[in-house]
């Protein structure tokens, strides 16, 4: 296989380990608490761009390809560095969980909006065991 | 909203323990009933509009944004059937849910 088509596949792996590490993470929570899957990929991709852009610089092509070769790495090690930055770093900053929520005995009770529009009280639940999800919705 | 459909795909065992799922999120209650039919869910949404649950559980933090607007944990609280909080977990990476297993664990604890 020609070394040159490294250039571009590279890049193209690595958006690729990204893209669908998000489409399939809320699936398969054993790929999404770590990537196994994608983090590999990335990586792989950024190898390969590097590869590629060796290849292409070091064979006798014209200015233009070296320039796109240069792009596909710059572009693959960016991706890169967000993906990482994100799994390990961004997603969890999250500020302490308050010394209140972590002491609760009881939950309080507290008026909410059913999706029919009817007003119900947590409370009204209790006689039966309850698992409270507070969720990120779409807002 | 993984978390809810990782539920669902359990709903039978958990309404088998005489538990029921009630998942809080501040969507306006129109849009809840939208994506309960759009995901199939069967247990209750419910709209904290005005924050007020969020508040009394100490879920919102104030200033904790990046740009210095208010966040919202997620979390979730497994309750007895006085109400008492059994089990909790505050979310510590946005990208890590509970898995339903864990729940239904610790609903076989409750009497």
């Amino acid at each position: 296989m020609n070394k040159n088509n490294f250039a571009w596949i590279g890049p193209a792996l690595t958006f690729a380990g990204v893209v669908t590490y998000f489409m399939w993470f809320a699936r398969f929570p054993l790929l999404r608490d770590f990537p196994w899957l994608n983090l590999p990929l990335v990586v792989l991709g950024v190898v390969l761009s590097f590869l590629g852009v060796k290849a292409v610089f070091s064979s006798k092509r014209p200015w233009s390809r070296k320039l796109a070769a240069g792009g596909g790495l710059v572009l693959s090690g960016a991706l890169a560095t967000l993906f990482v930055g994100y799994v390990f770093v961004l997603s969890s900053m999250l500020p302490q969980a308050k010394q209140e929520t972590l002491a609760m005995a009881t939950a309080p009770s507290v008026s909410l909006t059913d999706a029919g529009g009817t007003v119900v009280d947590l409370s009204d639940y209790r006689g039966r065991k309850a698992v409270l999800v507070f969720y990120r919705g779409y807002w | 909203m993984s978390e809810l459909q990782g539920l669902q795909s359990r709903i039978t065992q958990i309404h088998e323990l005489d538990a029921e799922v009630l998942a809080i999120s501040i969507d306006p209650p129109e849009m809840n009933g939208r994506i309960a039919q759009k995901h199939g869910l069967t247990f209750p949404l419910l709209s904290d509009h005005n924050r007020e649950a969020m508040d009394r559980f100490g879920l919102r933090h104030e200033d904790g944004g990046m740009e210095g607007d208010d966040i919202f944990r997620p979390a979730m609280f497994v309750l007895d059937r006085e109400g008492r909080v059994v089990w909790r977990k505050l979310t510590d990476d946005w990208r890590v849910r509970v898995r339903p297993e864990e729940i239904l664990e610790q609903l076989r604890l409750i009497d």
